[in-house]
Order: C-alpha cells, then structure tokens, then sequence
C-alpha cells in the first residue's frame, strides 16, 4: 500500500507542496516546509512519509537551497513520526475536543523530535544559528545571557519548533478530514 | 518562486553532455572543497564552475540565482559568527566597546561561504543545464529501478507546475477579496490557509490522475521499456571528464603549495 502507484505518484506531489508550502510561509514566523511529508505519512503511511521528508531536502539540496541536505533527518523523521502516529488510529476524522488534544501532543511530539534532530546539525555546521531571523535573534539573545552554544541553540529551535508544528500539523489534519473517507480506502489498496 | 530552478534550454557544450558526466564533474569539484579547510581552494572550485556556465551559456542565471540564494542566508551567519563565536579573540571591528567582530569568526563564517559555494555550485549547474527527461533516462541505465527514479526525478517537473498552480491559486483568492499584497505578519499567517489548502486538494487529485496516467503507460510492467529520449557516453564526454578532473587536481595542489608562502594571507 505505500508504494502502490498512487503511493508513487503522491511522492513528487506531496515534495511540491513541501516546497510551495514553506514558500508561502516565508515570510512569517513559521517554518512550513514538513506539511507534505505530515499528509503523506498520515494517508499514505510512515514509510511514504520518510521517504518525502528525505527527498524534499535531498531536491531543495540540489536546486535551490545549498543548506537543506543535513536536515533531510529531520524532515524524513517528522513525515515518519506523523505517519506512526497515524497507523496507530491517533488521527481520527473527528472533530472533537479530545482529537484536538490529541493533535496539540501530536504536534510537541513533533516538536520534541524536530529539535532533538536538528539542533545537533545546527551546532555543528552553522555554529547554532538557523536561517530564520526571529530564532537567530533568540539565540543571540541567550548566548549574549551566557548560555553555551548548544543549550542556546536548542531552547531557540524549540521555540520556534513549537509554534510551527501546532501550526502546520492543525492544517494537515484538517486537509486530512476534507479528503474523503472512500477515496482514501480505495488508494490503500 | 523567484529563484529559478529548473531546466534552462540552450544549444552548448555542456547541455551536450551526458548527465553522468556532469555528476562526475559535479563530485571532482566538490572533493576539494571537502577534503581541505581553505578558501582559496573552495573559491578556485567555484571559480571552476562559474566557467563551466559560461561555456553553457547560463552564466547569468546562475550567479544571480546563486546570489539570491546565499546572500539573505548568509548575513545572519556573519553577524552571529563574528561577534559570538566563542573561538573569537582578535578584534577587527569595535561597534560598541564590549561589542565587536573578531577574526577567527569572520574566517570561520568565510569557510563555510566558500565550501558551500563549491559543493553546492556544481549541482546547480547540472539541474540548469540537464533536462529531467535526460536525467531520469540516464540514471535508469546506470541501472536504479523505474520505481525509485520516477519520484526522484519526476519531481524537477512537478515543482514548476506546482508553483504555477500556486499563482493561479493566489489570483483566484485576491480575486474573492484575500488580501496578499502591504500585509503584516499576522496577516500573512492567515492567509497561509486559505492559499495551501486549495494547493494540497489539488495536489492530492493530481496524484489521482497522475496514477492513472502511469498505469496507463505499464509503470507496473515488468518487461523491458524504451525511452523517447537518448542519452549516451560519447568519446567527447570523457574527454571533458578527464580534462575537468586534470584541471581540479593541477589547480588544488597550485595552490597548497603556495599557501605556506603568503603568510598571514594563507587562508
């Protein structure tokens, strides 16, 4: 079921939207660019989602961002987390009180695994800054209050991490509840 | 997207080539880039590059495009760098007298411009000067399975189509009243989902269709396929190889042996 046809044809799609979405993103505060690989592990499954999660930086590596090849780890980890998430019947389409828990602890999940990736990667390449002004201003902020390089870098990332993934897993898990429930059986099989 | 990415079609030299030479000329740049510390060298393999897209006759494209990429990333690197590297002991420049830039942090940020120019400079060119159909072509003789070089490769033609998509998607918004244009944070954020949601609906019917469209064409076929466009390894792409990796070595070790001469300046 993960690599059917449509599991394929979804692969290019869904690092589009990736792309597209952290485009669009570009100029707030949040990062945007794991909700491909979010909906793929949730519709699709968390292998489909690993793999768009590792293509999409390994793609944005080769074409326009020269920065994105280390952390395709994180994004491959956030499509196969979401997609775990998903198999194990945590993102129900409902729209409840309790599914809206269960997406607010599915997102600092999310959260906690994006920064206890990236914040490594951060430290050791860039020296602990991370490409968007407002975290690099927190950073510099802590370090100027004379924390070490790493808890700085780590506090920052997961600041940052938080809000963007609230943000960006609500959005895949209401698309999720809009596509419908027969289409989705019919592409599993 | 303001940064162009995909396939530029010229008549060169370079377009000529087969995509795997320009994979091997790719990686011979980039090894002295990673294998030594010096920017002197990294630059000299970007420099190596740039000539390369002069002889493709893309050499606009890719510099500007490569500056609008590096630059805005960039900045901020130099400023935290320079002012709080912890390894940073020299002062260069005072801006306020517990506040200033030192050296060793400044060359620090400087490696890392330079490296990453002559690593990521190389592949660059390639998705410029290479049509996917060619790339997917090639790297299927090389022997990867349709399965695993549809999605790799398949993906340099959707992007653009996905990013026209997301114009139409734009106007159709604005047209309804969404505004996009002298926008604050807060607003920009709210219009993050009325713009990616009709974006993912149609992406995810795109995937449909798409599917079917393969199925239609024996994806899942077993026996042996042809391809409409050919790519081969020519006398001539050797040559090229042969000559850039010559190039590459005879440049590299220049100027290893002259950086112990120039002092201070050695970087």
């Amino acid at each position: 079921m993960e690599f059917s046809t449509f599991g394929i044809a979804m692969i290019p799609l869904m690092i589009g939207v990736n792309i597209a979405s952290s485009y669009l993103a570009a100029g707030t505060p949040i990062w945007a660019d794991t909700l491909g690989s979010m909906l793929a592990g949730i519709i699709i499954g968390p292998v489909n989602g690993l793999v768009v999660g590792a293509l999409t930086n390994i793609f944005k590596w080769v074409t326009f961002d020269p920065f994105a090849l280390p952390y395709a780890i994180v994004n491959a980890a956030i499509g196969l987390i979401a997609g775990i998430c998903a198999l194990l019947g945590f993102v129900r389409k409902e729209t409840s009180a309790a599914q809206i828990g269960r997406i607010l602890i599915i997102s600092v999940v999310l959260a906690v695994v994006a920064t206890l990736t990236s914040t490594p990667l951060n430290v050791s390449l860039w020296g602990g800054s991370t490409g968007k002004a407002w975290v690099d201003a927190i950073f510099a902020g802590f370090m100027a209050g004379g924390w070490q390089v790493f808890p700085a870098s780590m506090a920052a990332e997961f600041i940052s991490d938080i809000t963007d993934k609230i943000i960006t897993f609500f959005i895949a898990w209401l698309i999720y509840t809009r596509v419908p429930s027969q289409f989705i059986k019919t592409m599993r099989r | 997207m303001s940064i162009r990415i995909s396939f530029v079609p010229r008549f060169s030299i370079v377009h000529q080539l087969d995509p795997r030479t320009k994979a091997i000329v790719w990686i011979v740049v980039a090894l002295p880039a990673i294998a030594t510390n010096s920017i002197l060298v990294c630059l000299t393999m970007f420099s190596i590059t740039v000539v390369l897209s002069m002889a493709a006759k893309v050499s606009s494209f890719y510099v500007k495009n490569l500056a609008k990429i590096i630059v805005p990333v960039f900045i901020p690197i130099f400023l935290i760098q320079g002012l709080f590297n912890p390894a940073g002991k020299t002062p260069v420049l005072f801006i306020l007298p517990w506040l200033y830039f030192k050296r060793e942090g400044l060359i620090f940020a400087a490696v890392l411009l330079a490296r990453l120019l002559a690593i990521f400079g190389g592949g660059y060119l390639l998705t410029l000067t290479t049509h996917p159909g060619d790339l997917m072509a090639s790297m299927q003789k090389l022997g990867l399975p349709l399965r695993i070089a549809y999605p790799l490769f398949s993906t340099f033609q959707i992007v653009p189509t996905i990013d026209s998509r997301l114009q139409s998607v734009r106007q159709a918004q604005m047209s309804r009243g969404l505004k996009l244009e002298n926008v604050n944070i807060l607003q920009r954020l709210k219009a993050y989902v009325p713009l990616i949601t009709p974006l993912l609906m149609g992406a995810i019917e795109e995937a449909y269709r798409r599917s079917i469209a393969l199925e239609a064409r024996g994806f899942s076929s077993k026996t042996k396929k042809t391809y409409l466009r050919d790519v081969r390894l020519r006398r001539f792409d050797y040559c090229f190889a042969a000559l850039t990796a010559l190039a590459v070595i005879f440049l590299s070790s220049a100027i290893m042996m002259v950086i112990p001469r120039l002092g201070p300046w050695g970087l």
